[in-house]
């Protein structure tokens, strides 16, 4: 998934290429978000606020509702009548201090059929290609010149042997029993193209990616797992997801112009009616960015794929013809990225505001100006809006999704859960709002981007 | 099988229902502890002026309410101003109970007649031990200069246990709020009025409030 993120000068095409015949679809959005915007503003906080929570309660008690109607028991799949033959996709980009471990952990895989690993290093510069070349039971290709994951990925599908192909990482991980778990939910149904497998995090060490591990845990683990039992989901995630060849190629193979393939390609198989069903009996280990700096770039390229993919597929969103997948999922996921990014330039509008506020007194008087800093933050913080209350509700909520996500991981939760979980709730927020709203920024603008 | 969306929504709505309740209780049990509190206020207020009316109309000596003018007034007065703060931030964080109003203006009424008790007191009992402060300021929009303001008045209090801050909004229309806006000429806020004598427009620090405070 960040695969590459140093060095790569790929420049990809403005999302707005794909649709120059819905110009009025873009003016129509434009005054969308001016009206937002000027609601915003002109509303009080409380009645936003008690919108917004009523809203989140609503969605949360439709997971909470999905959960408990289907994806609470995890159905025994039976294993297939005959097992087919799976090639193991790794594409490598300057992954030097990954891709051993990775490919060592792939090597011990246990599966009933036949598997083979089949590594494409996508011109790397650090060397990796070389020890690749002296590196036992793999195959190797090389693309002379790195042209991103997704044309990497291309390239190895349309060689490789295997009827299955499980795109893996090269700094991901897999538990033994992956491929063996995995493949039977291919058998279920003959729609089904692709099935993802639980992703978590590989030795979280800094606070940064302890709070991505509960994330990881509730997206990947909570969310998905629901999301699954509909039929919903809109990403099959890069560091590990399983694809049937033919299908694969007969959609034409992997988005070479998208900053997210993954969910690009997750997209077109719910467009063209095919499954995607989601794996929790075991899991894959990533690694994930340590550095606020490193989350930044990586998150930057999710959600400013999400919005390439969301303008793409605009006419998915509220579509009865796509069922829960175009009236509820695809809004309340991808979609509600755009209230995030809306809320958090409310938010900074709003504080920009209380700053100056708060920093006019000290021209004229500087102790003044202090104490009464102090004194208004004091009893900004400690006075208890009424209209918590309703915020409370969705957060018990959201607390029974967190214990159930813990249980999918089968973690218990431990002391040094809590600083992880407080960050996530009250810090994460504001940085992944942030990231969104520079994701809308610079993709509406048309701003290029280079990886 | 129904709906999950309408299982959800009828949760929703059931949680929302559940929400406001809880809601509308805190609200009142907040609106009470105001209202108990101005209540002790009005109360005291009020006592002291049936003693002034009782002196006037029955006896001839002030003595008496002197001696309690200046001990009850220490025990009470004090969080006349400190209330101020408390009933703005609950009615920022209120949602339900819309008679904020009329505790606010009961407030500030109570304010009035303790503030006109002392200068009653400075009149029959031949000087008051207090320094009286009117402070105004602006009720209707954010004002950040009266809240650094209400912060240096904060700080003087604390220093000068005989400093009695009563704050008024300017831009209300209360007649006896209004009498002494034109009395004292105010025409910006914040403002100070230091013992029915010197104005001070504008937003002053310690020293300078001080300076017009007596020695101690």
């Amino acid at each position: 998934m960040h695969l590459a993120d140093e060095g790569r000068k790929t420049e990809f095409k403005r999302s707005t290429i794909y649709i120059p015949e819905r110009r009025e679809l873009a003016i129509l959005g434009m005054i969308l978000v001016a009206l937002c915007v000027f609601l915003f503003l002109a509303i009080s906080y409380q009645i936003i606020f008690i919108g917004y929570t009523i809203l989140s309660i609503f969605i949360f008690s439709a997971y909470l509702i999905m959960w408990l109607d289907g994806a609470k028991e995890e159905d025994y799949v039976p294993p297939p009548k005959h097992w087919p033959h799976v090639t193991v996709i790794m594409p490598s980009y300057n992954s030097k201090s990954t891709i051993f471990d990775a490919i060592a952990t792939c090597k011990k895989m246990e599966y009933e059929g036949k598997f083979d690993i089949l590594v494409i290093d996508d011109g790397s510069t650090d060397g990796s290609y070389e020890m690749l070349q002296r590196t036992n039971g793999i195959s190797l290709l090389r693309n002379a010149k790195n042209r991103g994951k997704a044309s990497a990925l291309n390239y190895a599908i349309d060689r490789c042997k295997g009827d299955i192909v499980a795109c893996i990482d090269s700094d991901t991980y897999p538990a033994k029993d992956v491929l063996s778990k995995a493949v039977r939910h291919f058998y279920e149904n003959d729609r089904v193209a692709s099935v993802v497998v639980f992703v978590c995090v590989n030795k979280p060490r800094t606070l940064l990616q302890r709070v991505q591990e509960i994330e990881y845990w509730i997206s990947f683990g909570f969310f998905f797992r629901t999301i699954a039992s509909i039929d919903g989901l809109y990403v099959t995630p890069g560091p590990t997801a399983l694809y049937r060849k033919d299908i694969l190629q007969k959609l034409g193979g992997f988005d070479e112009q998208n900053l997210t393939e993954d969910m690009e390609i997750a997209l077109r198989m719910q467009k063209n009616g095919y499954k995607i069903r989601a794996c929790h009996e075991t899991m894959v280990l990533t690694d994930v960015p340590g550095s606020l700096g490193k989350l930044y770039r990586q998150r930057l390229r999710w959600y400013r794929g999400g919005v390439m993919n969301i303008l793409k597929y605009i006419d998915l969103f509220f579509n009865p013809a796509y069922g829960d997948f175009g009236l509820f999922i695809l809004p309340t996921t991808l979609g509600s990225g755009f209230f995030a990014a809306l809320f958090m330039a409310w938010t900074l509008m709003s504080w920009s505001r209380n700053f100056f506020d708060w920093l006019s007194p000290f021209t004229y008087n500087f102790s003044a100006g202090i104490s009464a800093t102090v004194a208004g933050l004091g009893n900004g913080l400690l006075t208890f809006q009424s209209a918590w209350v309703l915020g409370l509700f969705s957060l018990a909520i959201w607390a029974y999704f967190l214990i159930k996500s813990f249980e999918i991981a089968h973690t218990d939760p431990k002391p040094r859960h809590i600083v992880p979980l407080i960050c996530m709730l009250w810090l994460y927020p504001f940085f992944i709002g942030f990231v969104f709203m520079v994701a809308y920024i610079y993709e509406l603008s048309g701003r290029k981007y280079t990886w | 099988m129904a709906s999950p969306y309408l299982k959800a929504a009828l949760l929703t709505a059931a949680l929302v229902f559940l929400g406001f309740f809880f809601i509308s209780q805190l609200d009142a049990m907040r609106a009470n502890e105001l209202r108990a509190n101005v209540e002790e206020l009005l109360f005291q207020s009020e006592a002291e002026r049936m003693l002034f009316t009782y002196s006037q109309l029955m006896s001839n000596d002030t003595n008496e309410i002197c001696i309690y003018l200046s001990t009850a007034a220490e025990t009470k007065a004090s969080q006349a101003y400190a209330l101020s703060e408390k009933i703005r931030y609950y009615e920022q964080s209120n949602l339900a109970n819309a008679d904020y109003e009329r505790i606010r203006n009961q407030y500030y009424l109570s304010n009035m007649g303790l503030y006109l008790n002392i200068r009653a007191a400075e009149k029959y009992c031949k000087g008051t031990p207090y320094d009286t402060v009117l402070f105004f300021y602006k009720l209707k929009e954010d004002c950040p200069e009266c809240r650094a303001q209400g912060g240096v008045l904060d700080k003087l209090r604390q220093a000068r246990p005989s400093l009695r801050v009563f704050a008024f909004p300017y831009d209300t229309n209360l007649q006896f709020i209004n009498v002494f806006v034109k009395r004292h000429g105010i025409s910006q806020v914040p403002s100070l009025v230091i013992n029915d004598r010197d104005v001070l427009l504008g937003l002053k620090n310690e020293e300078e409030v001080a300076a017009h405070l007596r020695k101690g």
